[in-house]
């Protein structure tokens, strides 16, 4: 089973309305501290492990300069062993790259790039507070694409609010003609503490009708400057004060949001993207590995903040203060905040609901057999259930459980028989 | 020490006059407790009543106080419970009295308590002592609430006492006034023994203890007692008193109060109101007053997870055990499983012994919609009571329903809400009278049904909390009743159906049917909701079927708090009840309730 390796970089530009990573705003000094104390912990990972894919993600790991990029993959190089297929993903904001940046990332020996696109909507990736015009992410694709990365992955977001489903065929359908490898499509879920949250909670009181679409919550405070932030979401700074008008907007309708899932699955498939997971479609032998890695319940290594590792039987994670985090390695103690041991049963109930996000499904005889509970007939009468509600195919004779289509948007119901 | 020197006393006040406070303050100054001792109110042992600020338990206390006079006195206090559900036991508590203290707040002057329970001890002949308590509180209107008392109960209050039971103000007049009003105790030593039960309860060491007021005779470790209702003899093993420690003492004498032990096994032989006498050497007659107390109001309590219906069956005979005024027997719904038919005084005794259930015996239940005991004719001569609405026979001639009579005190300006819910309610007014300028009070008789759930929280909120209320039974009475019934996916669902007043079934119907809409979640499939009479469909609701349910993303990082957010979910669904295919939660049993 692979062996992946994770590495967390804590900085934007600005803060996405929808976004509750561990991240903060960009700020030179501070990222060389973190890098230095992120080396650190690089360095104490063990050398003799051989991992066969890495991702850097963030936040945003291109706000940081070509130079520092590069000497940071340099040291991980140096100091861990990759083997000879490796996969080594970057993610990055088309509002953060240009030809050198990412010539240097390819060339440092990064072959995978993800690529924020979201939305090829002007008026939505507002809404979302992205920093990035539609123009900008298509040339940001091209730009990989002349910096040599022949693997490329572009997210894509559905579900926002003023949306409708023909700019998300607009959105799928120029994403196809940029004839990326790996396509996440992701439906906007809101989360607490972020300023979509916020914004949708306390919605605004006058209606707004400039331009047919909405102003964005990021629009509404002064957001663009929002003070870095290294935990989770964003705290009282999103200002409801100075707000005079905006659309009084919700969430989609579950029904628009299904026919905009169905949508792409139908779209994506039928151009040869292959539906490997819940949310993501790759042409053939471009499915992300090391994600594969993470629904394949293989251990991995996170460092960074708040990066979380699976090693030996247990999850566990860093802290996400970046004073902590930076203060806890330059004093040479463990930058781990928590560690949750993984005993057979929960073993036993990730395999089921991560495993069976893959389209392909489980094989029971293979996961009984790694758990040594005969888990076919344990879980018979639920699988009965779920197959007759349409909800799950079982192959008794290959052993193959797996989603169906209808499965997929109610995944929730079937994982929860097997917790 | 005779019988002149001792007085037998209660207290009696509407909730929140500050009847507990008065009492803690008496057991501090005449030193049955230590400072150390004092907890807040003593008397309420119960963390329910506690947290509920209500008395369920009637409890005696034998305190010495030296009066005035100089003399040593006995004061037995014997604290009564403090809600309408509890009336019964009230007026046998007082029963056991020559006095009693009438509470009234000093600010929130007379209520539908201070009145029903004053006219309880008129009828018992106590001598009363008015108090107005709370003067410390700024809006406090002693003259106000004195000339109410005066008009509304007929008290002379020339000499009423002003107390701050919070602060200990006017504490000591209390005393003095009951050694001086209280009549002391009539009775002889020498006479058969009579003594009236007023409380009892269950110790797991001794078994019953059973408290009683002795009117004649004498009592003793060896005596062989009747209990006379009940026709059962027993040796006694301990007489003693409380102080409030439990302390055995040589001999209980006429006039006194204090404790029995006969190992008793069950609190169900002996009964509130009945009369202990001596097997060789008996009373000529009982104790007047005595009533075999009967529940009033039934509900199915059912387990969640139907392996623990032997655990529900273990923990309801443990608690009767201790309760003898609620009862049960099994029950069978094919909705719910097996469960059992409860029976209880009133409303709030049934959520006592429901959060009892849950609490103390971490059971998970499902009760249905509380009813009340219809007396269903079938024939000339046949007539059967039911206690559910599934029990509802084919065919009937007609149906009768308890009526009650209910008292409501209201300031003047909530009288216009007022009157429209108990016209609501099918209520008939039968009395209205000013008391005072601005406070009216009034009499309806109406169908007990019709208060048993959200009447008096309705009543309360119309008044802005200014409204009190008081009921009684008056007996049955014949009303144009059917059964409603609802159905879930065609299936009628038996702990769904109830008996409506025909004027209301069609709005009731319909209203349940949305109610049920809003709580049932969405399911795999549609649930089509109806309500129905006979085979007559009155309403229809759909809740649509689930078509999504999925986490978008799910990354290394995320695994912990994924997996975190199915377990909620499962969780969810494990407190939910099954019928046929549909997961239904627990407060749909209760939706009948939510309508108006």
């Amino acid at each position: 089973m692979a062996q992946s390796l994770y590495i967390h970089i804590p900085f934007c530009l600005k803060r996405c309305a929808y976004c509750d990573f561990v991240s903060g705003i960009f700020d030179p000094l501070k990222a060389d501290e973190y890098i230095n104390a992120l080396k650190k912990e690089i360095s104490a990972l063990p050398r003799e492990t051989e991992f066969s894919t890495l991702f850097i993600g963030g936040g945003t790991p291109t706000t940081l300069s070509a130079h520092t990029l590069k000497d940071l993959i340099y040291y991980m190089f140096s100091h861990l062993t990759f083997n000879g297929s490796y996969e080594a993903t970057i993610e990055t904001n088309p509002g953060t790259v240009d030809f050198e940046k990412l010539h240097a990332l390819r060339l440092a020996g990064i072959n995978r790039i993800s690529i924020g696109i979201q939305s090829f909507h002007d008026d939505e990736l507002a809404f979302l507070g992205r920093i990035h015009t539609a123009e900008e992410a298509e040339h940001a694709v091209s730009l990989a694409h002349d910096a040599g990365f022949e693997n490329i992955g572009i997210d894509l977001i559905y579900g926002i609010p003023g949306q409708n489903i023909v700019s998300w065929r607009k959105t799928l359908e120029n994403a196809v003609r940029l004839k990326p490898t790996h396509i996440s499509a992701y439906e906007l879920t809101v989360e607490k503490g972020t300023m979509l949250y916020e914004y949708l909670k306390n919605p605004p009181l006058s209606p707004f009708s400039k331009g047919g679409f909405i102003e964005s919550p990021l629009s509404r405070g002064n957001i663009g400057v929002c003070s870095p932030l290294w935990q989770r979401g964003v705290r009282g700074d999103f200002a409801m004060k100075n707000i005079s008008k905006a659309d009084n907007l919700k969430l989609l309708d579950e029904e628009k949001i299904i026919e905009m899932y169905e949508y792409t699955i139908d779209y994506l498939t039928s151009k040869n993207y292959i539906h490997y997971e819940i949310s993501n479609f790759a042409l053939p032998d471009y499915f992300c590995k090391h994600n594969l890695n993470y629904w394949d319940r293989g251990e991995y290594y996170g460092a960074g903040l708040g990066a979380h590792s699976f090693i030996d039987h247990k999850r566990f994670y860093n802290f996400g203060d970046l004073e902590f985090y930076i203060n806890a390695l330059t004093e040479n103690k463990s930058p781990v905040q928590k560690i949750e041991q993984i005993t057979n049963d929960k073993a036993i109930a990730e395999t089921f609901f991560l495993g069976l996000r893959k389209t392909g499904g489980i094989n029971l005889k293979t996961v009984s057999e790694s758990y040594k509970q005969d888990l076919v007939s344990m879980y018979q009468n639920e699988i009965k259930e779920l197959e007759e509600a349409g909800l799950v195919e079982y192959n008794s004779k290959s052993f193959n459980l797996r989603l169906t289509r209808k499965g997929l948007l109610l995944s929730n119901e079937v994982f929860t028989k097997f917790i | 020490m005779s019988g002149s020197n001792i007085r037998n006393f209660s207290i009696i006040a509407h909730i929140d006059h500050g009847k507990s406070t008065l009492a803690d303050r008496i057991l501090e100054i005449t030193g049955a407790l230590s400072q150390r001792e004092m907890t807040k109110q003593v008397l309420d042992s119960m963390d329910l009543e506690q947290e509920r600020g209500i008395t369920i338990k009637a409890h005696a206390v034998r305190l010495n106080y030296t009066a005035s006079d100089g003399k040593n006195y006995i004061l037995n206090l014997i604290d009564t419970p403090g809600h309408v559900d509890f009336s019964y036991e009230v007026s046998r508590s007082l029963a056991s009295c020559e006095g009693a203290l009438l509470i009234v707040d000093a600010s929130q002057g007379v209520e539908a308590q201070t009145l029903a329970n004053t006219y309880l001890a008129m009828d018992h002949n106590l001598e009363i002592i008015p108090i107005i308590n709370k003067i410390d509180l700024p809006s406090a209107e002693p003259e106000r609430v004195k000339a109410q008392i005066e008009e509304a109960v007929g008290i002379d209050c020339s000499d009423v006492i002003l107390t701050s039971a919070k602060e200990g103000t006017g504490v000591h007049d209390v005393l003095e006034a009951i050694v001086r009003k209280v009549p002391p105790p009539a009775g002889s030593k020498d006479r058969p023994l009579k003594a009236l039960i007023f409380d009892s309860w269950f110790d797991n060491y001794q078994g019953v203890i059973v408290l009683v007021r002795l009117f004649d005779g004498e009592v003793k470790k060896g005596s062989k007692i009747l209990l006379m209702a009940v026709q059962k003899t027993y040796e006694v093993l301990e007489v003693g008193v409380f102080t409030p420690h439990k302390r055995a003492v040589d001999s209980l004498k006429a006039g006194e109060v204090g404790y029995i032990i006969a190992s008793i096994r069950n609190v169900a032989e002996t009964k509130v109101g009945d009369t202990i006498t001596d097997v060789e050497n008996q009373a000529t007659e009982p104790c007047p007053g005595y009533k075999d107390i009967k529940p009033m109001v039934f509900s199915g309590l059912y387990p969640t997870e139907t392996n623990q219906y032997a655990e529900l069956k273990d923990a309801l005979e443990k608690l009767r055990l201790n309760d003898s005024s609620f009862s049960f027997e099994p029950e069978t719904s094919s909705a719910l499983g097996f469960g059992f038919r409860c029976g209880f005084l009133g409303l709030l005794h049934m959520e006592i012994i429901k959060e009892r259930l849950e609490r103390e015996f971490q059971l998970e239940l499902v009760n249905t919609a509380p009813t009340v005991i219809y007396k269903v004719i079938k024939s000339l001569d046949e007539t059967v009571y039911i206690d559910s609405p599934a029990k509802l026979p084919e065919k009937y001639d007609s149906i009768e329903e308890p009526f009650v009579k209910v008292v409501i005190f209201v300031p003047q300006k909530y009288i216009g809400p007022m009157l429209e819910l108990c016209q609501d309610r099918r209520g008939v007014q039968k009395d209205f009278n000013y008391i005072g300028k601005d406070r009216i009070i009034v009499a309806y008789e109406m169908p007990l049904n019709e208060i048993l759930w959200d009447f008096y929280d309705k009543l309360k909120s119309l008044s802005s909390g200014y409204a009190s209320m008081d009921y009684e039974f008056i007996g049955y009475r014949e009303s144009q009743l059917i059964k409603l019934d609802l159905l879930l996916n065609g299936e009628p669902v038996d702990a769904l159906s109830m008996i409506v007043h025909r004027e209301n079934a069609h709005s009731k119907g319909r209203q349940v049917a949305e109610k049920l809409r809003e709580v049932i979640p969405r399911q795999m499939f549609e649930v089509v909701i109806q309500a129905a009479i006979g085979s007559k469909i009155i309403a229809r609701e759909t809740i649509k079927a689930m078509r999504k349910n999925v986490l978008a993303k799910c990354y290394g990082g995320d695994i912990t708090r994924k997996r975190k957010l199915l377990e909620k979910q499962k969780e969810g669904k494990k407190r939910m009840k099954q019928v046929g295919r549909v997961e239904v939660p627990q407060e749909a049993f209760l939706a009948v309730l939510k309508v108006k």
